[in-house]
C-alpha cells in the first residue's frame, strides 16, 4: 500500500521531473546559450500560443472530451480580427472580435457535441473543417497583414500567461465549474446520478477553452504580424500531445491540472529550442522528440484508465 | 506533502527562469552587421600575392520546407558543396507554417548562425527579418517571391537583408499549360494542395488558370487536397478522360501508380514540380511531360549573396538595396533530361568554380550585374 501511494504521488510529479532534467540538460551542454536571458524569453515567447490554448483546453479533457478544432478555430479568429482592424484600425476591435470569434466557434462545438450528442472528437473535427473551408474561401490565396502592430514583449505575454494560468487553475480547483467537469470525466453517469447538470457544465469548459484560443488568436496574429491561411495548421496535435506529456489522461477527470498544460508545453517547446542548439541535426529531432515523448507516456499515463481517446 | 513539494518545485522552476530571464542588465544591442565596403575594394583583401586568400568559413542555417527527399537532397548537395568550399557549416531547419518559420529562426538564431539562408519563409519575411536583426544574423532568401509579401518596401532596407533568389511560378505554369494544350490537351485537370498554403504553389495554379483561360477553355476539375493520394484516386475514378494533369506538386508520390495501373502511358501529360520521386519512371511510362527544376540553382545563388555579405561585401543594386533576382526554372521533358539533371546537380548544379568568380573575397571586380546574368541564363 505505501508502496502504491509512492508510485501514485511520483507518476503525478514525473512530468515535472521530467521538465527540470531536460532543463538542465540543455543547460549543461548548451551552456548560456541555452539558458541566457535572450533565449528563455524567446522559450516563453514560442511556447505561448500553445500554453495558453492547453490551459483552456485542458477544461475541456477535464471532463473527457477532446477539441481538434482549435488550429482551424485560431486560424478564423485571427482572419476576422485582421478584416476588423483593418476596417476600424482598432486594436481593440482586434482583440475583442478575436475572442469573440473563438467563443462562439467553440460555443457551437460544446452545443453539437452535448445536445446534438456527437462524440466531441466527431464534432470538433466537423468544426475544424468548417473553420478551415471559411478561411480558404474567403482568404482565397491572400493574406492580411497587421505588420504596423507590434508584437507584445514578454513583459505582457507573461503576466497575460500568469493570469490566464492562476483563473483556469481556480476554476478547475475551486470551483464548481472545475469539480463538475473533472466529476464528469471521472464517471459521467455518476455525475449526473448525483444532480449535476453535466450537459450545462461540459458547455461552459467549451467557452472557457474558446476564450483562451480567442486569446492566442490574438497575440499570435500580432506575433506573425500576418494572417494567412496556414496559420494554426497542427496546432491541435501539438496542444494534445503538450498535455499527455504533461500528465493529463485523455480520457478526464482528476488528473486534469494545469500543471499538465503548463509541463508539457514548456517541454516541447524546450525539446525543440535546445536540441537545435546543441546542434542536433533537424533531421534526428524528431526521432529523439518521439523516444523522449513514448518515454514520458510509459511513465505516467495511467494504464488502468479504459483506453487513451475520451468517450 | 505532495502538493507543496510540487508547489516548492514550481516555484523553484519559475524563479530560475525568471532571475535568468532579468540576468542580464540591459537589452543587447543589436549587433551591426559587417560593414559593407564596394565590391572594388573587398575588406580585408590582402596585397596581392601568390598565396591563395583563405575564406573565413561561417554557420549558416538553411531553411527548407522539408528536409528529406529527393528534391532536398538536390538543394542540400548544392549549398552543402559552397558551404565546404569556403570552410563554413550548415545548420538545418525546417518550417512551413508562419509559426514553425519564426519558432525555426529564432532557434537558428539562437543557435549561434551568423546568417540564414531561407527557402521557407511562411510569408512572414518582415517578421523573421526583424528576428535577424535582433540577433545580428543576415538573412538571403531563395524559392520565395518575396516582392509579394506584406512589409516587402519596408524589409528590403534592412540592413540584415542580403537579398533573394527567385523564380517566376505563374509565367513557368503559364508556359507548361500553353504547351499542355499545344500538344493536344482539351481536359486539364489541377492537382496539388489546396489554396493558401503557399504563395507559390497559388501562383503556379493562377498561371495554369490564366494559360487554360486564354486558350479559350476551361479547367475539367480541381483535385486540391491534403490528402492528394485520395484526391489523385477521385479524380482519375470520376473523369478516366482526362488527358492532362497540372500538378503545381510533386507528382510521383500520388499520380504515376494509378496512371501507370490505369493505362495512361503514353496518352496523358502530366507537370510535376519540385519533385523529390522516381521521376524517371513517369518519364519512361509516358506519364510526364514537363518536370520542372531549378529550385537548387536558386539555393547556391542565394548563397553566394549571403557569403559576400558575410564576409562584408553585400552585392547591392545601384539604389544601395539588396537585389531579388529572378532566375528561371528549367524544365525537363525526357527520362535523359532529368537522369542528366539529377547527374549534373551532385555536388551542385553550379560547380564552386563557376561561381568562385562571384565572391568578392576572391574576385575584387565581382560584379551583381555579371551575377544577375549568369542567373537569368539558367537553363540556356
Amino acid at each position: 500500500m505505501e508502496l502504491e501511494k509512492i508510485k501514485r504521488n511520483l507518476s503525478g510529479i514525473l512530468p515535472l521531473i521530467g521538465l527540470l532534467v531536460v532543463f538542465a540538460l540543455f543547460s549543461a551542454v548548451g551552456g548560456d546559450q541555452f539558458y541566457g536571458a535572450r533565449n528563455l524569453t524567446l522559450i516563453i515567447n514560442q511556447c505561448f500560443t500553445i500554453m495558453v490554448v492547453a490551459i483552456g483546453v485542458t477544461m475541456v479533457h477535464a471532463h473527457g472530451g477532446i477539441d481538434f478544432s482549435v488550429g482551424a478555430v485560431l486560424a478564423l479568429s485571427e482572419m476576422l480580427a485582421a478584416m476588423a482592424y483593418k476596417r476600424t484600425g482598432s486594436p481593440f476591435v482586434l482583440l475583442f472580435v478575436a475572442v469573440l470569434v473563438a467563443v462562439l466557434c467553440s460555443f457551437i462545438t460544446g452545443i453539437i457535441t452535448v445536445k446534438l450528442r456527437i462524440p466531441p472528437f466527431i464534432s470538433s473535427l466537423c468544426m475544424q473543417f468548417t473553420c478551415r473551408g471559411i478561411v480558404n474561401t474567403v482568404l482565397q490565396s491572400k493574406s492580411i497583414g497587421v505588420t504596423e502592430l507590434h508584437a507584445p514583449g514578454w513583459g505582457v505575454r507573461l503576466p497575460v500567461l500568469l493570469l490566464l494560468a492562476a483563473a483556469v487553475y481556480v476554476i478547475l480547483d475551486y470551483t464548481k465549474i472545475g469539480k463538475h467537469n473533472k466529476a464528469i470525466g471521472e464517471n459521467i453517469k455518476a455525475a449526473r446520478s448525483s444532480g449535476v447538470d453535466v450537459d450545462f457544465y461540459r458547455i461552459i469548459a467549451y467557452l472557457i477553452s474558446g476564450f483562451t484560443v480567442g486569446i492566442a488568436a490574438y497575440f499570435d496574429l500580432l506575433r506573425n504580424g500576418v494572417m494567412s491561411t496556414n496559420v494554426g495548421y497542427g496546432l491541435e496535435m501539438k496542444v494534445i500531445i503538450a498535455v499527455v506529456l504533461g500528465g493529463l489522461s485523455l480520457s478526464g477527470g482528476y488528473t486534469a491540472t494545469i500543471k499538465s498544460a503548463v509541463v508539457g508545453s514548456l517541454l516541447i517547446t524546450i525539446m525543440t529550442n535546445g536540441l537545435m542548439i546543441v546542434g542536433v541535426p533537424v533531421t534526428y529531432i524528431g526521432i529523439i522528440q518521439g523516444i523522449i515523448f513514448l518515454l514520458v507516456i510509459l511513465f505516467t499515463y495511467k494504464r488502468d484508465r479504459q483506453g487513451l481517446l475520451p468517450r | 506533502m505532495k502538493g507543496k513539494f510540487i508547489a516548492l518545485l514550481s516555484l523553484v522552476l519559475i524563479l530560475a527562469m525568471v532571475l535568468g530571464a532579468c540576468s542580464s542588465g540591459s537589452t543587447p544591442q543589436s549587433p551591426t552587421p559587417p560593414a559593407n565596403t564596394p565590391a572594388g575594394t573587398p575588406a580585408g583583401t590582402p596585397e596581392p600575392s601568390e598565396e591563395p586568400v583563405k575564406l573565413p568559413g561561417f554557420k549558416i542555417g538553411l531553411m527548407v520546407y522539408t528536409n528529406s527527399g529527393g528534391w532536398f537532397d538536390r538543394i542540400y548537395d548544392g549549398v552543402k558543396a559552397l558551404a565546404d568550399a569556403t570552410g563554413s557549416t550548415l545548420v538545418l531547419a525546417s518550417g512551413a507554417t508562419p509559426d514553425e518559420a519564426i519558432a525555426a529562426v529564432e532557434n537558428l538564431c539562437a543557435s549561434g548562425v551568423d546568417g540564414i539562408l531561407d527557402l521557407a519563409t511562411g510569408g512572414v519575411s518582415h517578421r523573421l527579418l526583424q528576428i535577424c536583426e535582433e540577433y545580428g544574423v543576415l538573412f538571403a532568401a531563395a524559392n520565395n517571391n518575396l516582392l509579394q509579401e506584406e512589409g516587402y518596401e519596408t524589409f528590403r532596407k534592412n540592413e540584415y537583408y542580403v537579398g533573394s533568389v527567385y523564380a517566376d511560378d505563374k509565367q513557368i505554369s503559364y508556359d507548361i499549360v500553353s504547351d499542355m494544350i499545344k500538344n493536344g490537351a482539351k481536359k486539364i485537370a489541377m492537382f496539388g494542395l489546396p489554396p493558401g498554403i503557399s504563395a507559390a504553389f497559388d501562383n503556379r495554379f493562377a498561371g495554369a488558370y490564366k494559360a487554360i483561360e486564354d486558350a479559350g477553355m476551361s479547367v475539367l476539375t480541381e483535385a486540391r487536397s491534403f490528402v492528394m493520394p485520395e484526391a489523385a484516386q477521385n479524380l482519375l475514378t470520376q473523369y478516366p478522360d482526362v488527358d492532362a494533369i497540372f500538378s503545381a506538386v510533386d507528382a510521383s508520390n500520388y499520380l504515376y501508380q494509378p496512371l501507370i495501373s490505369g493505362g495512361y502511358g503514353g496518352k496523358i501529360q502530366i507537370s510535376c514540380f519540385d519533385d523529390g520521386g522516381d521521376v524517371n519512371v513517369g518519364f519512361e511510362n509516358g506519364i510526364v511531360s514537363h518536370c520542372v527544376e531549378g529550385v537548387n540553382a536558386q539555393a547556391q545563388l542565394g548563397y553566394i549573396l549571403l557569403y559576400n555579405a558575410l564576409t562584408g561585401n553585400k552585392l547591392l543594386m545601384s539604389d544601395g538595396l539588396a537585389p531579388d533576382i529572378l532566375i528561371p526554372y528549367v524544365i525537363l521533358h525526357s527520362a535523359n533530361e532529368f537522369k542528366d539533371y539529377v547527374d549534373r546537380s551532385k555536388g551542385g548544379i553550379y560547380s564552386f568554380d563557376e561561381l568562385k568568380e562571384f565572391i568578392v573575397l576572391l574576385n575584387k571586380d565581382a560584379s551583381l550585374n555579371k551575377f544577375i546574368e549568369l542567373a537569368q541564363s539558367f537553363g540556356k
